[in-house]
């Protein structure tokens, strides 16, 4: 732990920074969660109807269900961080804990699904490169 | 210390271990922050791989087609996402930068921590804001060029 910060009264500065962090991550999150409710919906058209041929090639429930388990968490943070933000603001100091740990865990679940989705993005490249080049 | 029977109960969740000295950050908030910095630093790692990935796919992109205006749309999108890309890269970088002199225990490195996270909220927010008219936008030029090829197909 830092001896420097321990215990150090934030700057005003520092204060206004934190309430507009805690501003943005709160409309990310409520962006997080319309996306959601349209893959909710999504999820609930596929269910009704699997065999519409309207539907892009490759379209499954699962694919819907994926991005919800993959999203909801990700809003579920940035509404959690938010709201501890707001209280540290309404002069709870100890919520500046809750929080950061909030946001540790956001890094947490951020590094590993970027880390899954871009190893699956450099999968599907090799597989497009490889389909691309004309066989002789 | 005499005990007080009349204090509220903690909660488990909102409430941490007091600072040392009073009333300021609580050396528990700072060492979330400082735990955090590995995590960062892995998403460094991974922008920085998605980076080059991006630019070899580009590139093959470009090798494999016979005609470099072929999708043009679609490399035009690619370039976006590098730009993006290499933004976040650096936004990241910084932040894990002072993260890494929050550990060190330098003065004012909290501050520059907590200046990082809003520029990341900020701009991730920002993106997200511009980027729902486009995709409006882009949903309402589809539907009108899907009825109007339904309308010119016998």
């Amino acid at each position: 732990v830092s001896p420097a910060e321990n215990g150090a009264e934030l700057p005003v500065e520092s204060v206004a920074h934190l309430a507009s962090a805690a501003r943005w991550a709160r409309v990310l999150a409520w962006f997080a969660f319309i996306c959601a409710g349209f893959l909710l919906l999504g999820a609930a058209g596929m269910a009704a109807m699997p065999s519409d041929p309207k539907l892009p090639q490759g379209t499954s429930i699962g694919s819907f269900v994926i991005g919800l388990l993959i999203l909801i968490p990700f809003a579920a943070l940035l509404w959690g961080y938010s709201g501890a933000l707001r209280a540290f603001a309404g002069g709870r100091p100890a919520a500046l804990v809750t929080a950061f740990r909030r946001l540790r865990t956001y890094w947490v679940t951020l590094a590993i699904a970027y880390a899954i989705s871009v190893v699956f993005a450099v999968w599907t490249m090799i597989g497009t490169v490889f389909h691309a080049i004309p066989s002789k | 210390m005499a005990i007080n029977p009349f204090e509220p109960p903690r909660t488990t969740d909102l409430d941490a271990e007091p600072s040392v000295e009073g009333s300021g950050v609580p050396a528990e908030a700072v060492r979330e922050l400082v735990e955090s910095a590995p995590w960062v630093r892995m998403i460094v790692w991974v922008t920085g791989f998605s980076l080059v990935t991006s630019v070899l796919g580009l590139l093959i992109a470009l090798a494999v087609r016979s005609s470099p205006t072929h999708n043009v749309g679609g490399i035009v999108a690619q370039l976006i996402g590098l730009v993006i890309t290499v933004f976040f890269l650096t936004l990241y970088l910084t932040y894990h930068q002072h993260l890494l002199r929050l550990g060190r225990g330098e003065s004012g490195a909290l501050a520059a921590v907590i200046q990082g996270q809003r520029r990341l909220f900020k701009t991730m927010g920002v993106l997200v804001l511009s980027v729902i008219p486009l995709v409006i936008l882009a949903v309402i030029i589809g539907a009108a060029v899907g009825r109007a090829a339904k309308g010119v197909a016998p």
